[in-house]
């Protein structure tokens, strides 16, 4: 099995599509509902070498999520990336400042996200 | 052979302005040189005892020629030439008064102005000097030989002379034209070169200037180029040196300039893959009057991205015409509509208006809302109304999740249709109802009237004159079903009409009829199978349809029957389950069907799938104090039978 990757949506079907994308490209995919669910994944799988996070979500939201783990989990090395069906700037703003790596609009071509996965997590 | 050395000893006419200067620096100094084989001279004549004034006065006139030649030719090889002659002129002056015991060591002189001469960089200036010094030789070998020679020379002292001559000529031929190529004629090249840099900068010029996209680069921190295409000077203002390609945009449009700004910097940060940063910049940035498209180009520098082609197109136009044709197209379909249909048509804007304004009002509860808007859609897809539709059908898909209808929802529709009806009233003004009666009906009446028929039963007759035959609307029901088959390529289907001659009140059934449109959809859309399918089930390849009413007792009873893959019950009860709603008896698993929300397509078509219509349709029944009923064989038939009082409540 590949590196794991923590994908974090609250849609099924979006996060079907991404696991689907990924797994076909050899990583091992874990899925989490919300953001609550997300850190409790981040915390079950410290070896996870990618996080991907949905920014609408009910209960926590991503951003709010990310920013939870930044400051709880100081230490965290994890690369962040956001998965958003609308690039609004100040959010995105915010999700940088919180950390994150960058972000993949919604809907996505299934190449390019291998292809930024890829570079995320140092595969060539 | 020939032509290569004249080649070779002529240069180019092509005088550079390298050369020019060059030379006149040359000629400047030559002439001083030249002066001071004045006082030269006239000391080793005076040394050499043969006449100091003699030598001073033949001295002058050999340098009249240096000095008057700059005045004579603008040319400055010209004048090189006539250096050349006059320097051997000198030496020949130094040998004749340098007559003695050392007047052969004077010859040494001519060596060493052949030698100077090369930097004239002209092999012509070295030949006309060499000549000048053989002919000399020859001419005073043979009228003043002491001129020459301080001994008793034969011819053939002149013919080594001349040999030693031809000797150095050559080297400094060949010197001097060698000079020329690699220093005076290089700088030649490099002005040939400029120009065609020039030329080819001022061609592409001319078409940055000329083509309609706007070209520009940027680098990674949004630092414009200021090489551009004058397009984008004229969408965004002139650029001042420094400018970043945000502040251009933002003046058009803040959030876009801000995402692009935003997206330079993940490019910057070289943490996503190049590809898929570009297609998330923008891609299209308008305003009221102006509609741009915007396109990337990744550019390389020592592999890495160093900067980014951004290519800009004007589309204002191109959507302009495009939502001219549409809503031409839209015009057309309502033209057709009301000719064909005139009440029908007057039935739908009442109608449509009568949704707009119950699904904006504010009480409306959500649910309700979403069905107005799936019926409004309903009712624009029969006409073929597509802006609208589509429109619609966005809308359904922006309130799906909703569970109020938001503020900027509810302006955009209530501009969105009132637009549409203002452009209706435009072409028609205000329809008029029109009374629908039958040739066969009118001469019906007359008969009974010249029968002398009780004036009771003539104006009983009349007033059902005003009532609305039911053969209106089922044949527009059966145009509409078959124009939809068409659409959903069902082929051509067949439908029949049974009015029987029904006729009912207008304005209170009209509610019915247009919630009776999502039966007829249904029909088509989930009833009957596509022809493939038909075939393999030996049925005919076009559907049939039949569409009816008839009066039995005090009810109005409507039917519609579809000889399609009749309703698979096993399906409604799973995906009724999946929703919760109770399905244990055979009547409640009916009254699932017409459950709001419940569909058993996958994904919803323009025409019908969200599991609205039925609903709507056993809404208004049970309001008309009706009811529905279904049967259905698997595989062959659906029947929907709606039973309604004549004289309903309602």
């Amino acid at each position: 099995m590949g590196k794991k990757i923590i994908v974090v949506d609250d849609s099924r079907t979006a996060r079907q599509q991404v696991a689907q994308a990924l797994e076909a490209a050899g990583y091992e995919v874990l899925e989490a509902i919300d953001g609550n669910d997300g850190i409790a994944k981040v915390i079950a799988h410290e070896d996870a070498a990618l996080i991907v996070c949905d920014v609408n979500m009910p209960n926590l939201n991503g951003i709010d999520m990310i920013e939870k783990l930044r400051r709880e989990m100081p230490r965290l090395r994890v690369p962040i990336v956001m998965l958003t069906t609308e690039a609004h700037p100040e959010l995105l703003q915010r999700a940088k400042l919180a950390g994150a790596k960058g972000w993949i609009v919604k809907p996505f071509k299934q190449d390019l996200l291998v292809a930024a996965v890829r570079k995320l997590v140092g595969d060539k | 052979m020939i032509s290569r050395l004249l080649t070779f000893l002529i240069l180019p006419p092509h005088i550079s302005a390298f050369e020019r200067n060059y030379l006149a620096r040359m000629n400047r100094i030559a002439r001083v040189f030249f002066l001071a084989h004045a006082p030269l001279l006239a000391g080793v004549a005076y040394l050499c005892h043969t006449g100091v004034l003699k030598a001073l006065a033949l001295t002058c006139l050999m340098l009249s020629g240096p000095m008057v030649a700059p005045l004579a030719f603008e040319n400055p090889r010209h004048i090189t030439r006539v250096f050349g002659v006059a320097a051997m002129g000198l030496g020949a002056l130094l040998v004749h008064f340098g007559q003695g015991p050392m007047q052969i060591e004077m010859h040494f002189y001519f060596f060493v102005l052949l030698g100077l001469l090369v930097v004239f960089a002209d092999p012509v200036v070295i030949l006309i000097a060499a000549a000048t010094v053989v002919l000399h030789h020859l001419i005073l070998f043979a009228t003043l030989p002491p001129s020459l020679f301080n001994y008793q020379a034969s011819i053939w002292s002149v013919a080594v002379h001349a040999v030693f001559v031809l000797f150095e000529s050559a080297a400094a031929v060949w010197v001097s034209r060698t000079f020329f190529d690699s220093v005076l004629g290089l700088e030649h090249v490099v002005e040939a070169r400029t120009s065609e840099l020039q030329r080819q900068t001022t061609s592409l010029r001319l078409m940055l200037d000329n083509v309609g996209q706007g070209f520009v680069t940027c680098d990674l921190r949004g630092v414009l180029s200021t090489e551009r295409s004058a397009s984008f000077d004229r969408w965004f203002g002139a650029i001042s040196p420094e400018m970043r390609i945000g502040d251009c945009l933002r003046t058009l449009d803040e959030t876009a300039a801000q995402e692009l700004e935003m997206g330079l910097e993940q490019l910057a940060d070289d943490v996503l893959p190049v590809e898929l940063l570009l297609t998330q910049l923008p891609s299209r940035i308008a305003n009221h009057s102006l509609a741009l498209d915007f396109d990337y180009k990744p550019i390389y520098t020592d592999n890495a991205l160093s900067h980014v082609l951004v290519i800009v197109s004007d589309v204002t136009y191109r959507l302009e015409r495009e939502r001219a044709e549409s809503e031409a197209k839209e015009m057309l379909a309502i033209f057709e509509a009301a000719v064909h249909d005139r009440a029908g048509f007057v039935d739908f804007m009442k109608e449509a208006s009568a949704l707009v304004a119950a699904a904006t009002a504010p009480t409306t509860p959500m649910e309700t809302v979403k069905r107005h808007v799936h019926t409004l859609k309903g009712a624009c897809g029969l006409l073929q109304l597509t802006s609208m539709v589509t429109f619609c059908h966005e809308l359904e898909e922006r309130l799906a999740e909703a569970t109020e209808l938001p503020l900027a929802e509810e302006v955009r529709l209530v501009s969105r249709w009132s637009a549409f009806s203002t452009k209706f009233t435009h072409i028609f003004g205000r329809l008029e109802e029109v009374l629908h009666v039958s040739r066969a009906e009118l001469a019906d009446l007359l008969k009974a009237v010249e029968e002398g028929a009780a004036s009771e039963v003539v104006a009983e007759r009349l007033k059902q004159w005003t009532l609305e035959p039911t053969a209106v609307r089922l044949e527009r029901f059966a145009e509409q079903a078959r124009g939809m088959a068409r659409r959903l390529n069902k082929g051509a289907v067949e439908v029949r009409v049974e009015h029987n001659g029904v006729r009912l009140p207008r304005a209170a059934w009209a509610p019915f009829w247009s919630s009776f449109s999502h039966v007829v959809r249904n029909a088509i859309d989930h009833g009957l199978e596509l022809p493939g399918e038909r075939l393999a089930h030996r049925k005919p390849p076009a559907g049939r349809v039949s569409l009816s009413t008839v009066v039995e007792g005090d009810d109005v009873v409507i039917g519609i029957v579809d000889d399609g893959r009749g309703i698979n019950w096993s399906e409604v009860r799973a995906r009724a389950v999946e929703r919760g709603i109770s399905v244990r008896t055979s009547d409640e698993l009916s009254l699932a069907l017409f459950e709001d929300g419940l569909t058993t397509l996958a994904t919803p078509t323009h025409d019908s799938g969200r599991g609205v219509g039925l609903g709507a349709v056993r809404a208004i029944c049970e309001r008309m104090g009706g009811r529905v009923q279904i049967q259905t064989t698997l595989g062959q038939s659906t029947r929907v039978e709606i039973r309604i009082p004549r004289h309903h409540a309602a």
